[in-house]
């Protein structure tokens, strides 16, 4: 049982992409896999550019390069610890900012109390299928001239406003580490509608496929292979069949889980027709949060894993201060991410709902 | 022929029609790429380091003989988190040839470490002792050395130096993976090695790399650098990148390697071959590989002598019209460069002397016997019309 997606095309799948790979003999270097991805995920995500790189840690180290920002940058404490790690080799001085109470995404009013002049941009993360409040952070970068990044694995595909998610903020990035919706087994694509920008993302991540030369302060090798985007296409091919999937996995939780008092699923409010339904939290009630680490002991002995509990950034003080950060650490400490994807059976399910309900029903005692 | 009537350059059909470059791009045997990757593909996780990325680093430190070999997702950041993990600290500057690859300076931007730029052996093109030595200064964080392609940077003198004045020592390998030096495996000297499995290069991973070294508190912190500094239990404990290779280069590599001897053999018979053809042309040189050592023999590389009567930028200009890909040697040096980040150089007397004579010829899978025969034809043709070319080129009679 792993946290994380797993969507992968079927054994005999993949040899065909296998096969066209080695009829064309093209590995690397911006072939003709990769440009179809590119144009396939610009239409999809109705952006004009999609620049897709090797992982989502250089896409984000590219971004931040291509954007010539520097001093500070405010990142949301309520998340991976890549993000600050990349902002310190982009060479900025990354801030947290606190997230909402009980809320997963960055906080406005949080942004504006950190934002000062040696600010030169905001990253935003989507989590949970719940988008940031765009029109809000959009407003207020706008106002105060800072770049806007969003990170976007979680709402892939999803709207907000009736916008399919890739042309918010000067650009979005989504992951397609294997754990997400989309599977390259690694691999990522930075979107954006401007012009100047792309050609900056591309110069940066190769000399193939960069169009036209621009100036740029250094280069960093972002390539995606051929194989890589052969694997995604085909499984942004069947984006519809995982949704399907895991909102019917994310239903079984909610039946068994739906008559809890002291906690209950975390369900984003969005007006999307589609949602990926690929984070299924639980939420546990304030008053109740002391339960929580002995619920993941437990939990943890049937093969579930967590990584809110370490590789999260505000658990890390060693590499910045954790200062204003009590809402994301009090909402690590309350919620329990519950595995969906391929991994996961309806067996395991019922298991690990089981395990939840009786942990409140009893409150925590054997 | 005339050459407004044989030359593509000046509107006439390349003799190619796909064209010859100096990329590898050889393709390992299908099956065996499948049955490397069809477990793991199988149990749905591919990106993990998992077990076949642990086979993958076994077998690559067998092959270099060294203790400990760290997959990557490419030669860069195999580059970039090696000189992370053994830079002295308190120190700003990094130690590089500036007549190697285009990428080596930005590669120590992004560590935050000052280019210092050396020059190189007019024999080998690589660094040598006395080179270096000369530019180590109390700034000095780490020694870069990149082997040049057909020979290898002065190994023991490097080694040498680094152990008497206590610097870090590293070595961009990319183009000597199969090279043998004093009976040893090159990989194993120094303090690491780094080596690239792109599509061109003598091990074709599609992208991926990987860093070999003997040193296992080094190796213990690669491991973690590579993944964002987690370990296995899920602790945050060091500073890095999300640099993991996935298995589906992992397993084209293991099935690159196991055809690495008989690609070794096909790339010696491309290399005498051209040998044979190149000893009668005027102004050409040839320069050889080590016969007493192991070598891959993969990269052709020619001097341009006295004898050759145009300049080379305008022969690569004809040769690639004809879909012949010939690359000027490391061009431009990186101290010619402009860049946004500040440099040090010291004196690069051979560097400015070599930086306009060398080049690589067509090699790699696409290149056959024929093929060489041709462009060897065609070198000696457009050595020997040389005054008509540069005539033609002046009126600008290209069409």
């Amino acid at each position: 049982m792993r946290n994380g997606q797993y969507n992968l095309p079927e054994w005999d799948k993949f040899k065909i992409i296998v096969d066209g790979v080695y009829d064309r003999k093209y590995y690397t270097n911006h072939g003709p896999l990769l440009i179809q991805l590119e144009n396939k995920l610009s239409e999809f995500m109705d952006v004009q550019h999609a620049v897709c790189m090797t992982n989502m840690d250089i896409a984000l180290m590219i971004s931040l390069l291509a954007l010539d920002i520097e001093k500070k940058i405010l990142i949301p404490a309520f998340s991976s610890i890549s993000i600050a790690q990349n902002a310190l080799w982009a060479g900025l001085n990354p801030v947290y900012c606190d997230n909402a109470e009980g809320q997963p995404n960055i906080s406005v009013q949080n942004l504006l109390q950190y934002l000062d002049t040696d600010v030169s941009a905001i990253i935003a993360v989507h989590n949970w299928g719940a988008s940031c409040d765009i029109d809000a952070i959009k407003n207020l970068t706008k106002k105060e001239n800072v770049k806007l990044i969003y990170c976007s694995s979680d709402v892939i595909g999803q709207t907000y406003n009736g916008t399919v998610h890739g042309s918010n903020g000067d650009l979005e990035i989504f992951s397609f580490q294997e754990k997400e919706m989309i599977n390259g087994g690694d691999g990522a694509c930075v979107t954006t509608n401007d012009d100047q920008l792309a050609a900056r993302l591309r110069n940066i991540r190769s000399s193939y496929g960069a169009r036209h030369s621009v100036k740029i302060p250094y280069t960093g090798n972002g390539r995606m292979s051929e194989i890589q985007a052969g694997l995604i296409l085909e499984t942004l091919n069947s984006l519809e069949d995982s949704r399907d999937k895991n909102k019917a996995q994310f239903g079984w939780y909610k039946e068994s889980l739906d008559n809890l008092e002291e906690a209950c699923l975390f369900i984003p409010i969005s007006s999307n027709a589609r949602m990926n339904f690929n984070k299924p939290i639980l939420r546990v009630n304030k008053s109740k949060a002391h339960l929580v680490p002995n619920l993941k002991m437990k939990l943890k002995t049937i093969g579930w894993e967590s990584k809110y509990d370490l590789e999260y950034g505000v658990n890390v003080n060693s590499l910045m201060p954790i200062n204003g950060a009590s809402n994301a650490l009090s909402l690590r400490d309350s919620i329990v991410e519950l595995p969906i994807g391929r991994l996961v059976s309806k067996e395991d399910i019922s298991i690990i709902c089981s395990i939840i309900v009786n942990q409140f029903n009893t409150d925590g005692y054997p | 022929m005339r050459p407004e009537n044989k030359l593509a350059y000046f509107g006439n059909e390349p003799v190619f029609d796909v064209p010859r470059s100096t990329s590898n791009l050889v393709q390992p045997n299908k099956d065996n790429f499948l049955n490397y990757l069809e477990a793991s593909y199988k149990s749905k996780i591919i990106c993990s380091n998992g077990p076949l990325v642990s086979l993958f680093e076994q077998r690559f430190a067998e092959l270099h003989g060294t203790k400990h070999c760290i997959a990557v997702c490419n030669g860069l950041w195999g580059l970039v988190l090696a000189i992370y993990c053994l830079k002295k600290e308190n120190c700003s500057e990094i130690i590089m040839p500036s007549l190697t690859y285009r990428r080596l300076a930005d590669i120590a931007a992004w560590v935050k470490l000052t280019p210092f730029y050396c020059d190189v052996d007019r024999i080998s093109l690589g660094l040598t002792k006395e080179t270096v030595a000369k530019n180590i200064t109390k700034n000095t964080a780490l020694i870069l050395a990149p082997h040049p392609i057909v020979n290898l940077c002065d190994i023991n003198g490097l080694v040498e130096l680094a152990n008497e004045r206590g610097l870090p020592l590293l070595f961009d390998s990319v183009e000597s993976y199969y090279a043998d030096h004093g009976g040893k495996k090159i990989g194993s000297f120094g303090d690491a090695e780094c080596f690239s499995m792109h599509a061109s290069k003598l091990i074709n991973g599609f992208e991926g790399g990987y860093i070999t070294t003997s040193n296992d508190h080094l190796a213990e912190k690669l491991r973690l650098a590579r993944n964002n500094g987690i370990d296995d239990s899920g602790l945050v404990k060091y500073f890095g990148i999300n640099a993991c290779l996935t298995d589906l280069h992992a397993a084209f590599g293991l099935a690159s390697l196991d055809e690495i001897d008989d690609q070794v053999t096909i790339n010696k018979e491309r290399f005498y071959k051209y040998k044979s053809m190149i000893g009668n042309s005027m102004g050409l040189r040839l320069v050889e590989y080590s016969t007493f050592e192991r070598r891959s023999f993969k990269n052709i590389l020619v001097e341009l002598d006295s004898n050759w009567r145009l300049n080379r930028d305008l022969t690569i200009r004809i040769l690639q019209a004809e879909n012949m890909i010939v690359r000027p040697y490391y061009s431009p040096p990186l101290h010619d460069k402009e860049t946004s980040y500040p440099t040090l150089m010291g004196d690069l007397t051979n560097t400015n002397e070599l930086k306009n004579k060398f080049m690589l010829l067509p090699c790699g899978e696409f290149v056959s016997r024929q093929d060489i025969e041709v462009i060897v034809e065609y070198l000696d043709y457009i050595n020997l019309h040389a005054e008509d070319i540069i005539s033609l080129e002046k009126v600008g009679n290209k069409l």
